[in-house]
């Protein structure tokens, strides 16, 4: 089953080429739904009783088995979650009514492409598979930003693509490294779960987690690695950069999970601490960067920094320490990282379709130029106003539900850190109630004051995302249960 | 056959080769540097001393065929090498060497062909067949593929 | 004689004088109906060649010739190669008077090509490198009214001269040193040699072989050559050469033992020159045919990676010749897209491209990210399969670089693709049409092929064995 939501969408960028231009997007709707009713399904089937298997779902059929290859799928419920968020996202990235710049076909073919590889990467158990699912996924966004961008769109995409593939290819090495330990060679994920490859191996240990935490780091992104960002989210459309944030980042801090801190915990552990740092350098830079900035999408895109900070602070905290130790506070820690990957992926998400509509209606992002739009835009406004509160944390909305267990998590493991961490959230709120105070209040230019407010498919969907903020943040159980089953294995609990 | 092999090869045969072989360059053209007279003057430097200026090039034309001409005497002149050396090992090497022979002259005869057939035997540059050729090459230069004509 | 053992290799010479006398004795409307003969004899070659890959490898001609997974399989590489550039040729040379003459050419520099994965004595090497360059300098000059193409030939003869010349004079110093040009024989004497005297013959051999295969420091007339060639003619001078070139070097170093006379070094040092200078140089081209040349140099340093590695893990040669297939397949799909568009060369005239031929957009599109390395194309897997065998051999530092370059490498990559895509159409795009089209599609499914489809060839690679 997690085969075909990833061959729907592949094949559905195919089949797309040749729908008739009116109906393209109605057709690509449809596509981009079936993995999201698959996954639900999955969902609903998923059992999270304690015993169950950690990987459920599974599939498995050869691909190059002379080299340990295989096409193996399978889910837990970190990855369950995350993918259904994503697959969400997709169908309303690609229902927004979007300039297709009279190219329908290519558009929506590349959504779905990148549908499918997106998937594919959370969902995928073979490490080789996942490496080919995020190059692919590379490929899809250089040409959504590339040719549908605006501004100095090639330029950015060109840097996204260098930038990101840099890191994908020092992940492939250390791929490569960790699995040539193993004999026979597999790329099993559950294989090298299992038999932790390099424990006692001290400086082979330590290169290999530094490639994968270059490698997903650049897409995570933390700082220093995340120059690349601002441009490409700057410079894509609406929806693609809705993706950008809401899927492809989630790539990195996930694959942070699935692969150095379950494959070599205890690598991983003696390096955590080092992480956290890096964490909380992120948290603050993001934080202080997206303040200074006067264009929208810049701004939001450095909350992104921010906000995947948090997370990172949490898988640090997580993986601090191997064995029992602290267990309440890890698992607490990395539910609430988990969390923050969703609740980030439908804020953000619906944040940068907002500022879609910014540009598609006044293409221009300086915020300065904007003012009173609460007169003509009033969903608009209300739609922004809950994103961003959600965005900066305010209880009773997602971001608090992830953020508070982070915290919380994280005071168990390494304190200071914790307590430096709050000082982002704190900005976070500053920065935000500002935008929301320069765009929609005050005084409305002269030149807006025919902005029209949401259309009928846009209101649509980001009532549905917002929805899933406020359920999350009132009544989360149904999604802890089911990340909880995970973490808890994870972080060595019972 | 034994691998004639001598680990501790010895050099300095090779070495004084080549002090030897830079050695008589340097002794020649030192010594005649450092001997010869010298006649550096406006006069001494022209072809003749003494006796009327020459004009023109010294230079001429030659026609390329000769060079293809001459290309096709060496190729075909070689044979005699093999030929020879063929003729004085012949009883020796019998039928099988006969039959091998023949091989050669014919793939031989076949290069021939070719050669007579491409007109590279025409000596005459107005030959009818030659000019048929010169209508095709710029017939041909007319046609060729775009980013020569563009 | 063991006649049987060189029956493809007889059957491509023989079909090449047919094809010339032939060529000269038809009119020269009807010199496309040779492309057929010659796709028949290679095709004919390809199926002799095939059957000796049930046969247990070993050595005849008197050692001189190896008969082993990896000769025989690069052989097949390079016949296929050939059959691609055939189909690539017929409407390219329409209206050229030797156009017949062209296939018979094609198939010497094949059949030189194919001798050099076969040798093993050095004087066999040189026969093969020797005829190799004499056809190859032909093919490059072949449009002879135009001077970029006699300009690409001259470069690729004086480079060629020199360097064969190097290579007569490594040879002569390794036969005195050694007393015997078999290989098997050096192999034998070289455990007690001077090493410094064998390291500069072998360097000096290593030259003249890096000759064929575009590296360091012999890549020069590569550029020119995939610039001013005949595009199906550079097609198969940045391909089939290289192939037979990989081999004979990996056949060549191996003989020597690896602490007696440092070749690893040497080999590695050559990597990461030749993988460096490609793409420094490819970087700043704003001619496509160029690029593909300079790209084409660079490919040769990550092919050196592997030879670097031959003898210290078993997964070498099949590395080798994985990564060789695939970098064959989309490179010549990249010259059969630019044969397609009629040699266009300017990068500026690539703008649009994907408005007016989605179809040529999307086989660049493929060739390039397979000489990227992007997955699932065949590239991805010939570069993974690179990658695992240096860094078990312990070389991960190559492995490091050879990433560095490979990211490089994406950006000329890319300032392709950008305009391809991103760019305002202007004017018509003229095509070729006909057999070209149907090269070009054949390569760019090989290229997709071979990545997701590689179990099978991978496998059979994996049992592949070098002698001596």
């Amino acid at each position: 089953m997690l085969t075909l939501t990833i061959l729907v969408p592949l094949i559905g960028a195919l089949a797309i080429l040749y729908v008739n231009e009116d109906r393209c997007r109605k057709v690509a709707c449809v596509l981009g739904a079936i993995p999201l009713l698959l996954l639900i399904i999955a969902w609903i089937g998923f059992d999270t009783g304690a015993g169950a298997p950690v990987f459920q779902w599974v599939e498995s059929y050869p691909w190059i088995p002379s080299l340990g290859v295989g096409w193996r799928m399978g889910v837990d419920g970190i990855a369950l979650a995350i993918a259904t968020m994503s697959a969400l996202l997709f169908v309303a990235a690609i229902a927004w009514p979007a300039e297709t710049q009279g190219r329908p076909r290519q558009y929506y073919a590349w959504f779905l492409f990148l549908e499918a590889v997106s998937l594919g990467v959370f969902l995928t158990l073979d490490l080789l598979l996942f490496y080919v699912f995020f190059d692919l996924s590379l490929v899809g966004l250089f040409f959504l930003i590339g040719r549908w961008g605006h501004g100095d769109a090639q330029r950015a995409a060109l840097k996204f693509f260098v930038y990101t593939f840099a890191g994908s290819l020092a992940m492939l090495l250390a791929i490569i490294a960790l699995v040539l330990t193993t004999d026979p060679v597999t790329f099993d994920m559950r294989e090298l779960i299992a038999r932790q490859p390099l424990a006692g191996m001290d400086v082979r240990g330590a290169l290999v987690l530094l490639g994968f935490v270059i490698g997903l780091g650049i897409k995570t992104p933390f700082v220093p690695l995340h120059t690349w960002l601002p441009p490409a989210h700057v410079d894509a459309p609406g929806p693609a950069s809705a993706i950008l944030a809401g899927v492809l980042l989630k790539m990195g801090t996930y694959g942070l999970i699935r692969i150095p801190f379950s494959m070599m915990s205890a690598t991983f552990a003696r390096y955590a601490f080092a992480l956290g740092i890096v964490a909380v350098v992120s948290i603050l830079w993001g934080a202080l960067v997206a303040m200074a900035q006067r264009d929208l999408k810049r701004r939001i895109a450095y909350t992104s920094v921010n906000h995947m900070g948090y997370s990172l602070l949490g898988i640090a905290a997580a993986g601090a320490l191997v064995g029992g130790g602290e267990q309440a506070a890890r698992q607490m820690a990395l539910t609430g990282a988990t969390v923050e990957m969703v609740a980030h992926g439908l804020i953000t998400g619906s944040l940068f379709l907002i500022c879609g509509v910014f540009w598609q209606r006044g293409r221009e992002y300086d915020l300065q130029t904007y003012g009173g739009l609460a007169q003509v835009a009033p969903r608009l406004t209300g739609f922004a106003v809950l994103a961003s509160f959600a965005s900066l944390g305010l209880p009773g909305l997602a971001g608090f539900v992830a953020e508070l267990q982070i915290f919380v998590g994280t005071f168990g493991v390494y304190p200071w850190l914790a307590a430096i961490g709050l000082v982002g959230i704190l900005i976070t709120a500053a920065l935000f109630l500002q935008m929301l105070q320069q765009l929609f209040f005050g005084e409305l230019p002269a030149r807006w004051s025919d902005f029209s407010d949401l259309g009928r498919v846009e209101t649509r969907m980001l009532t549905v995302l917002a929805v899933l903020v406020v359920v999350i943040g009132i009544y989360p159980v149904w999604l802890l249960t089911l990340i909880n089953s995970t973490t808890a294995v994870l972080t060595g609990g019972p | 056959m034994e691998p004639a092999v001598q680990h501790t090869v010895v050099i300095w045969p090779l070495i004084l080769f080549l002090v030897a072989a830079l050695g008589l360059v340097t002794v020649m053209l030192g010594l005649s540097y450092v001997l010869g007279g010298r006649h550096d003057n406006r006069l001494g430097n022209q072809p003749y001393e003494s006796g009327i200026k020459p004009t023109g090039s010294a230079r001429t034309k030659f026609s390329a065929k000769f060079y293809l001409v001459a290309i096709i005497f060496v190729l075909f002149d070689l044979e005699i090498v093999f030929i020879f050396s063929w003729a004085i090992s012949a009883r020796d090497l019998g039928w099988v060497g006969y039959e091998a022979f023949l091989t050669f002259l014919f793939d031989l005869t076949l290069g021939f062909a070719y050669a007579w057939k491409i007109g590279a035997l025409d000596w005459s540059p107005r030959a009818p067949r030659q000019l048929r050729l010169d209508a095709i090459e710029s017939n041909q230069q007319r046609n060729l593929p775009s980013e020569q004509t563009s | 004689m063991p006649i049987g053992d060189v029956l493809p290799e007889i059957s491509v010479l023989v079909s090449a004088v047919v094809l010339l006398l032939a060529a000269s004795f038809m009119r020269q409307q009807d010199h496309w109906r040779l492309a057929i003969g010659a796709l028949a004899s290679l095709f004919a070659a390809a199926v002799l060649c095939a059957l000796q890959l049930g046969e247990p490898a070993r050595l005849t001609f008197a050692g001189v010739w190896a008969l082993d997974g990896a000769s025989i399989w690069a052989r097949l590489l390079i016949l296929a190669t050939t059959a691609i550039c055939v189909a690539l040729t017929p409407e390219w040379l329409r209206s050229d008077r030797r156009h017949g003459e062209y296939y018979a050419m094609l198939l010497l520099a094949a059949l030189g090509a194919m001798l050099l994965a076969g040798a093993a004595d050095l004087l066999q090497l040189v026969m093969a490198v020797l005829l190799s360059s004499v056809t190859g300098y032909t093919l490059a000059a072949y449009h002879r009214a135009w001077p970029l193409s006699v300009e690409a030939g001259m470069k690729y003869f004086l480079v060629g001269a020199l360097t064969n010349t190097l290579l007569m004079i490594g040879v002569t110093l390794l036969f005195g040193l050694f007393g015997s040009t078999d290989y098997a024989q050096i192999a034998k004497a070289a455990t007690g040699a001077p090493q410094i005297m064998a390291l500069i013959g072998l360097t000096l051999v290593v030259v003249g072989v890096a000759f064929k295969l575009a590296a360091v420091p012999a890549h020069t007339w590569m550029p020119d050559v995939s610039e001013g060639a005949p595009p199906p003619a550079a097609a198969f001078l940045t391909v089939a050469p290289k192939i037979g070139a990989a081999i004979a070097l990996a056949r060549l170093v191996t003989i020597f033992p690896a602490d007696v006379v440092a070749w690893r070094p040497l080999v590695a040092t050559l990597a990461v020159a030749t993988m460096t200078i490609g793409n420094l140089g490819a970087l700043g081209q704003s001619d496509v045919r160029r690029l593909l040349g300079w790209s084409s140099i660079s490919q040769s340093g990550y092919a050196l990676m592997a030879v670097t590695a031959v003898g210290l893990n078993a997964q070498a040669i099949p590395a080798l010749l994985f990564f060789l297939g695939a970098y064959a397949a989309a490179n010549l799909a990249a010259f059969a897209a630019v044969t397609q568009l009629r040699g266009r060369t300017n990068l500026a005239d690539y703008r649009g491209l994907a408005t007016a031929r989605p179809g040529i957009a999307a086989v660049l599109v493929v060739s390039f990210l397979s000489l990227v390395g992007i997955p699932p194309l065949g590239g991805f897997v010939g570069k993974l399969a690179l990658f695992v065998t240096t860094i078990e051999a312990g070389y991960a530092w190559l492995a490091v670089i050879a990433v560095i370059n490979t990211v490089v490498s994406l950006v000329y990559y890319l300032r392709v693709l950008g305009p391809v895509y991103f760019g305002d159409l202007d004017g018509p795009v003229p095509v070729l049409g006909g057999w070209a089209q149907k090269a070009l599609y054949l390569a760019t499914l090989l290229t997709i092929g071979l990545g997701i489809l590689a179990e099978p060839l991978w496998s059979e690679l994996g049992r592949v064995m070098l002698l001596p």
